[in-house]
């Protein structure tokens, strides 16, 4: 391990974090201090500044009340959201009779429910099954599927919505914007996709994914629309011509591959705000 | 998850609640809304934290959904529509006024404060030393390398604010 790449790993580590310690990455760059004297006296400098630090932030009071406030709100949300069969349960025990009549009274409506939910289960795999991720199946409905990629899309959005982060260039025109991508040996679509010929450009950014670099051009409409581009078969993303959409954190991504890339159109909205660009 | 959902859930809240507290107040700056954080939290646990299968993985989920929570309320207060390159800009240093309990984590996170806002989110929860830097990665969904150069970058950065305020202080 080289003494810079040990210095990187060696910053992960907390003062006193046995967990820390016990990690492979970090417990092989400890052992390199034995021999490198340089790297022991800036770790121990390091550890001592991150102590300050952590006491510091560790000094953030808790509220008293607070524990007691959270377990009643919970129990109250846990009570509201009791799954129906609890209700059912309940209900029963309350009503329940030697008679005859009334358990089989309560029989017929455990069946009936029993039946009703087999069947939603039935009509829901089936529908699940016949359109898998497809333009027919609303966005929302998939987003718990959403690959990793657009999560960290959706964060890396974030982060420029939120003045986190900047564009590297601005300009109005895309040749510019293509130009510097391509210069920075990022991807670009071949062709730009029809919805975005209508807008505006408005700059662009690179971004390293997995050590694979993408890139993104922001455009102005109605709203800002962001056109990501990867190289398809670097990617962790299925690979279809069928365009497949995602919602995360409000907003809503539409992925597809042309050619060797997979591209991917971003909006901070619905899925009718992505097609109503078309 | 256990036997008796109720004792697994007090369970849970006893052990999270104060690091999760103090992750909202890093986050939000003020008392208030870091406990509505936590509550919510733990609201959102109650409803569905049935369906985390391992045990292991509770502290990330509930430190996510915190964060998400953060990030979405944060995004209705601003509800950018539409931006431009000056609107980013003005944006990165339009954050409300801040509301700093005196006594409490409050040069550490004055320095956190001055550190450049992307930086700022790994650091506090690497300071908090309640997760992992995998785990810090997971919560904030970025790439575990990603962290490794934000954590290193920021640190540095950190260490220089905090140096300058602490001889200030004292």
């Amino acid at each position: 391990m080289q003494h810079d790449e040990a210095k990187s790993i060696l910053s992960l580590c907390r003062p006193e974090h046995r967990d820390d310690r016990a990690d492979p990455l970090i417990a092989a760059a400890l052992e390199q201090l034995a021999e490198d004297a340089e790297l022991r006296a800036w770790f121990e400098a390091e550890q001592i500044a991150d102590a300050a630090i952590a006491e510091e932030l560790g000094t953030i009071e808790v509220p008293a009340d607070l524990k007691p406030k959270l377990l009643a709100a919970a129990r109250a949300q846990r009570a509201n959201t009791a799954p129906e069969q609890v209700l059912v349960f309940q209900e029963a025990s309350a009503a329940q009779s030697p008679s005859r009549t009334a358990r089989l009274r309560w029989a017929g409506i455990a069946a009936m429910v029993a039946l009703l939910f087999g069947l939603t289960t039935v009509l829901q795999r089936n529908a699940q099954q016949a359109v898998p991720l497809t333009q027919a199946e609303p966005a929302t409905a998939v987003a718990a599927v959403a690959p990793d990629l657009i999560h960290f899309l959706a964060g890396q959005i974030e982060g420029l919505m939120r003045g986190e982060r900047q564009l590297d260039r601005h300009d109005d025109s895309i040749e510019p914007l293509t130009d510097y991508l391509a210069q920075q040996n990022a991807p670009i679509p071949t062709c730009l996709p029809s919805e975005c010929k209508q807008l505006q450009p408005m700059g662009c950014i690179q971004f390293d994914y997995n050590d694979c670099k993408l890139s993104l051009l922001c455009f102005k409409g109605d709203k800002v629309y962001h056109l990501i581009t990867a190289r398809a078969p670097r990617m962790d993303c299925p690979s279809t011509a069928q365009p497949q959409f995602y919602t995360v954190d409000e907003q809503t991504f539409k992925i597809w591959t042309a050619g060797e890339h997979l591209l991917i159109l971003a909006v901070q909205g619905t899925r009718e705000d992505l097609t109503a660009i078309l | 998850m256990s036997e008796h959902p109720d004792v697994n859930f007090e369970a849970i809240v006893s052990a999270y609640y104060q690091p999760l507290y103090r992750f909202g107040y890093s986050l939000a700056k003020n008392e208030p809304e870091a406990s509505d954080l936590t509550q919510q939290t733990f609201c959102i646990y109650a409803e569905k934290g049935d369906s985390i299968r391992e045990a292991s993985k509770v502290k990330s989920w509930l430190f996510t959904t915190l964060y998400r929570e953060f990030l979405r309320r944060r995004r209705k207060d601003r509800r950018i529509d539409s931006y431009e390159p000056e609107m980013l800009e003005a944006a990165s240093g339009s954050e409300a006024p801040q509301v700093y309990r005196s006594m409490d984590g409050n040069l550490a996170l004055e320095a956190l404060d001055a550190v450049d806002a992307v930086y700022r989110e790994p650091l506090i929860l690497f300071y908090l030393k309640d997760l992992s830097y995998k785990q810090i990665a997971e919560v904030l969904d970025v790439p575990i390398g990603t962290i490794m150069s934000r954590l290193s970058r920021g640190k540095a950065q950190l260490r220089a604010v905090f140096k300058q305020k602490t001889k200030r202080t004292t």
